[in-house]
Formats: C-alpha cells, sequence, structure tokens
C-alpha cells in the first residue's frame, strides 16, 4: 500500500521532507518510526495521521499520511 | 490638592512621566505602584506605554496592571518571557526556579553574565525586572517546580508560563492547570526548532517520555527568543480575553515555517 510520510526538525536531517513510500498492509504507525531509524535522531513528540493524532500501535490504511516530529523538551 | 488633580496638572502631552511620578511619591508619600494604579484607573497613560497604545489601549494596559502571571523556569524561556511581560505593563509576576546561573547558559539566558553566575536565577530576575519597571511587584519562588507546594501559587495566577526544560514535568504542569481550568502557555525548544500551545494537556506533543532532541542539538538564543516572544503574545491575549491558540503551533527556524496542528 501506498503511504505519504512526512517529517519534521531534525528527523529531516539526511532523509526527506515528504515521501510516498510503499508499504505492506497491516504496517504500524511504529514500524514506519523503526525503518526511518527516526528514534536514533530523537524520542517521537508528534505523531499524527491524516491530521489526528494517533498512538504508535495505529494500524495505517491506504493513502494515509503520516506526520513525524521530533520530542522539543527545552526551555 | 489630592492626588489624582496632581497628576492631571503634571501630564506631558497628556502621558504621564517619570518626573511627575517621582514628584507624586514624595509629595503624596506613596509608592510608585500607587502613583500608576490612580493614573491607570483615571483612564491616564504612564508614557513608558506611550508606544503600547496603539496596540494595547489604556483600559487594557490597566487590566495588565492588575494580572498577576506565573512563571515556571527561570532559565532560557522564562527569562525573556518575564522581561517581555515586565515592559509591557503586567503588573505581578510569580517567578520559580531553584537554579543558579551556570556559565554554559551565557549563550541565551537573560540577565545571566559573568557578575551573576551562582546566583539564583529567580533573584537575578527579580532585581532586574523590578529596576526596568518599578511599577512591578516580582516574587521569587527559589525552589523548584513542585507540584503539590506549587498548587496554590497555580491559584493566585491569571496565567501560568511553562519555561520548564523538562518534557515529563511539563506535561505535569499542563495538567494541574488543566484540571483547575486555569490559562496555561506552554512552550519548548530544541535547536532551530519549537513548539507551543495554550490551555491544554500535553500528551499528544510528548508520546514518548524522556528528555527531548534538545539534549543533542542545545538551545540556541534566536530560537529562545522566538519561543519567549510568542509565549507571551499568548499570556497577553489570555490576560485581555483576546484570541489565542487552539491547536499546538509548531515553529521551525530552519525552513521559516509555522505549522497548526
Amino acid at each position: 500500500m501506498h503511504v505519504i510520510v512526512k517529517l519534521f526538525a531534525q528527523y529531516r536531517e539526511g532523509r526527506f521532507k515528504a515521501e510516498q513510500r510503499e508499504y505492506p498492509n497491516g504496517t504500524t504507525a511504529q514500524t514506519v518510526i523503526d525503518t526511518l531509524e527516526l528514534e536514533r535522531v530523537s524520542p517521537l513528540g508528534v505523531l499524527m495521521v491524516n491530521g489526528r493524532h494517533v498512538a504508535p500501535s495505529y494500524i495505517l490504511q491506504e493513502g494515509d499520511e503520516i506526520a513525524l516530529f521530533p520530542k522539543v523538551g527545552g526551555g | 490638592m489630592e492626588l489624582l488633580d496632581f497628576l492631571k496638572n503634571h501630564l506631558n502631552e497628556g502621558f504621564l512621566p517619570l518626573t511627575t511620578t517621582f514628584e507624586a511619591m514624595k509629595t503624596f508619600t506613596c509608592n510608585f505602584k500607587d502613583v500608576e494604579e490612580m493614573a491607570l484607573k483615571h483612564n491616564i497613560l504612564p508614557l513608558r506605554y506611550k508606544r503600547n497604545q496603539k496596540t494595547i489601549s489604556t483600559h487594557e494596559q490597566y487590566t495588565l496592571f492588575q494580572s498577576t502571571v506565573l512563571v515556571i523556569g527561570c532559565g532560557g524561556l522564562g527569562g525573556f518571557v518575564s522581561e517581555m511581560l515586565t515592559r509591557i505593563g503586567v503588573g505581578n509576576l510569580i517567578l520559580c526556579d531553584g537554579d543558579v546561573f551556570e556559565e554554559h547558559n551565557l549563550n541565551r539566558q537573560n540577565f545571566s553574565s559573568p557578575k551573576t553566575l551562582g546566583r539564583l536565577k529567580a533573584e537575578v530576575l527579580k532585581e532586574n525586572l523590578e529596576a526596568i519597571n518599578p511599577a512591578l511587584h516580582v516574587r521569587s519562588i527559589t525552589t523548584f517546580f513542585d507540584p503539590i507546594a506549587d498548587a496554590k501559587l497555580i491559584q493566585e495566577a491569571d496565567v501560568v508560563v511553562d519555561a520548564l526544560d523538562n518534557p515529563d514535568l511539563k506535561c505535569l504542569l499542563a495538567k494541574l492547570c488543566y484540571e483547575r481550568a486555569k490559562p496555561f502557555v506552554h512552550g519548548a525548544i530544541a535547536g532551530y526548532y519549537s513548539q507551543f500551545s495554550t490551555s491544554a494537556l500535553l500528551e499528544p506533543l510528548y508520546t514518548q517520555k524522556g528528555d527531548g532532541v534538545e539534549k543533542k542539538v542545545g538551545n540556541p538564543a534566536f530560537t529562545v527568543c522566538f519561543a519567549a516572544s510568542i509565549q507571551s503574545a499568548e499570556v497577553v491575549k489570555l490576560l485581555l480575553g483576546k484570541p489565542h491558540l487552539q491547536t499546538p503551533l509548531m515553529g521551525d527556524l530552519w525552513e521559516y515555517e509555522l505549522i497548526s496542528l
């Protein structure tokens, strides 16, 4: 299935801003995070699919748009 | 002559200048805050707020003067938010931080300097802010944020500012404010990036526990000041009953984007 992956802030470095990517049916948001090795950069901050906050266990559907932001906590 | 008449007779182009305020303090044996209160209450604007006036009316200036803002954390965000609130005319600040200035704070933290290293941040801020605006009342609480002890401080404030540097504590403070229906302004930074939300729980912004990416990429001064500006604007809007953020806002100073979630 096709999923649009949008990355923000430090997650973009050495990766991409937005890409349509191919994943097997049943792929979770966590799998997308793992395959892109995002958590080597930073723990996850915001995870949204189609503009709504979801849990990492969310199972992606054909045509979904997933947006991923690193965790920002400085003051 | 009554204080009010004295002020009306000694205005500068319709504004209350500092010289008149000091003269009134001597003549009527009162303090700076009393004089400004008398003026604002009767629609006389202190000259220091002349350049606020097209944006903030004299009536609104009086609302700000009577307001109390609690700033939790006196590091990067807290130092600049509290200075901006001081200059714009918020009358009462409660500053909470148990930390002292260290050398690695000098790149970004307001009022940190070689002279203030080792001193309590909340106390240094109080001294500097009261010097900027003598009408201001600042309370410095020189202990670290404590959810139980600080619940009372939250009740005293009209708005609470999250200037903490720890995501788990930020979530906890947001929850305390949310449960008390207390207006709350969140801000956080890392590298070129920042995020904001107003009067909402923070779990959607902090999916995972632990420190954020700022531990790797640091906190440059321009991101601190940018984030502090947005937080200050939100505080003023909340105090004046204006429209404010309804969804989280993500700031990107690398590509110059502001993204509403």
